[in-house]
């Protein structure tokens, strides 16, 4: 025993593996596509509801300020804008094409990579801008000239400064985070894959 | 109904055609048998979500085992700096009589090629499946001069570490 065809010999050695079935596939496919339709169905209901309820304040409170109303046209732009974007960014991940050469792979998941770092930088950036002058705008007369007491104006500004600090600088960080690792890493791997196969 | 049923007798087809070939594909590829039956669900996963995207113009083989290719690589194995673990053997053998015979062979056979780089450890194994050097070429993605001159060195590196394994 001594050359390649000996490892051939033991290669082909009869073999008995145990496969799961094609149903369990079929099945296991099944319940990605419906986790993953779960999962676009919860996004468009939150943005739904969101909408709804700006609506709803639109045509429940008569304001005074055409300021206000433009807070709220501005929220929704926020939030349709986001989860559009968002939206594309799940359909990209899950349609991806794993039958192409790894070269033409590498080189969607860079220009999807590119996007989603404009997005998570510039995007966000953006965002909280256009959220928060959303918020001052409404809040000028919901609270600043609103006839609530003094302590009372207080306590809501602190708790929307509160709120927004721990939505931007820490949940968002952290799932911004995370979404940069597990892309970097498979452009990695598809790297090396491509110089090793250079 | 009547074409879920005929595109599930397909799929079903292909799956038994396929899946041993993909699975010892994937246990070449890593040193765990459950990752690498994870490897051969996710493939024939994509398969079956994918297959409006079949266009024909490669062989339905080759089009699996590029999917399997680029499974197994995608896939970020969390204990990838981990030194290689025992292995098991990693199938049962139809002959009882010299099974710790050949489970030693085939342990030490895996133990080999897991000390390949990743896309080598994949070349080889379809090199041992007897898969036509034009469609491991086309799954890979390489030119046919160019996946020739890696078997040949393949062959050389793995025959070196195996028999060295051997001989231990």
């Amino acid at each position: 025993m001594n050359n390649f065809d000996d490892i051939e010999a033991i290669w082909k050695a009869p073999q008995s593996l145990s496969i799961p079935a094609a149903a369990a596939i079929i099945q296991k496919a099944a319940e990605e596509k419906k986790q993953l339709s779960r999962r676009i169905f919860l996004q468009s209901t939150c943005m739904f509801l969101a909408i709804a309820a700006i609506i709803y304040v639109v045509y429940t409170v008569r304001f005074q300020y055409l300021v206000t109303y433009i807070g709220l046209a501005i929220m929704s732009a926020c939030v349709i804008v986001f989860a559009y974007l968002r939206f594309r960014q799940s359909v990209f991940l899950n349609r991806a094409d794993f039958s192409q050469s790894p070269s033409v792979l590498l080189r969607k998941f860079e220009a999807f990579h590119e996007k989603q770092k404009w997005i998570n930088t510039t995007g966000v950036a953006w965002y909280t801008f256009f959220l928060n002058l959303a918020f001052a705008l409404y809040f000028y007369e919901t609270v600043a000239v609103a006839p609530v007491t003094g302590t009372w104006k207080i306590v809501i500004i602190i708790m929307y400064i509160a709120w927004m600090l721990v939505a931007t600088l820490w949940l968002g960080k952290r799932s911004i985070k995370k979404e940069h690792e597990k892309t970097k890493a498979i452009i990695e791997k598809i790297k090396q894959l491509k110089d090793e196969l250079a | 109904m009547k074409q879920e049923t005929t595109a599930q007798n397909n799929f079903t087809e292909i799956y038994n055609k396929h899946a041993q070939q993909v699975l010892r594909m994937c246990m070449a590829y890593t040193d765990n048998e459950a990752q690498a039956k994870d490897y051969l669900q996710e493939t024939f996963i994509k398969v079956w979500q994918h297959t409006h995207q079949y266009r024909g113009d490669a062989k339905i083989s080759t089009w699996i085992y590029r999917i399997a290719v680029n499974t197994c690589l995608s896939n970020i194995r969390s204990a990838k700096n981990k030194m290689p673990e025992e292995l098991n053997p990693h199938f049962d053998t139809a002959d009882d009589n010299c099974s710790g015979f050949k489970e030693q062979h085939i342990t030490n056979l895996y133990k080999a090629i897991h000390q390949l780089p990743e896309t080598d450890r994949l070349i080889i194994s379809m090199v041992l499946e007897e898969i036509t050097y034009e469609e491991i070429a086309a799954t890979i993605n390489i030119t046919e001069g160019n996946l020739r001159v890696k078997i040949h060195r393949i062959k050389q590196e793995l025959t070196k570490i195996f028999f060295k394994y051997e001989q231990l």
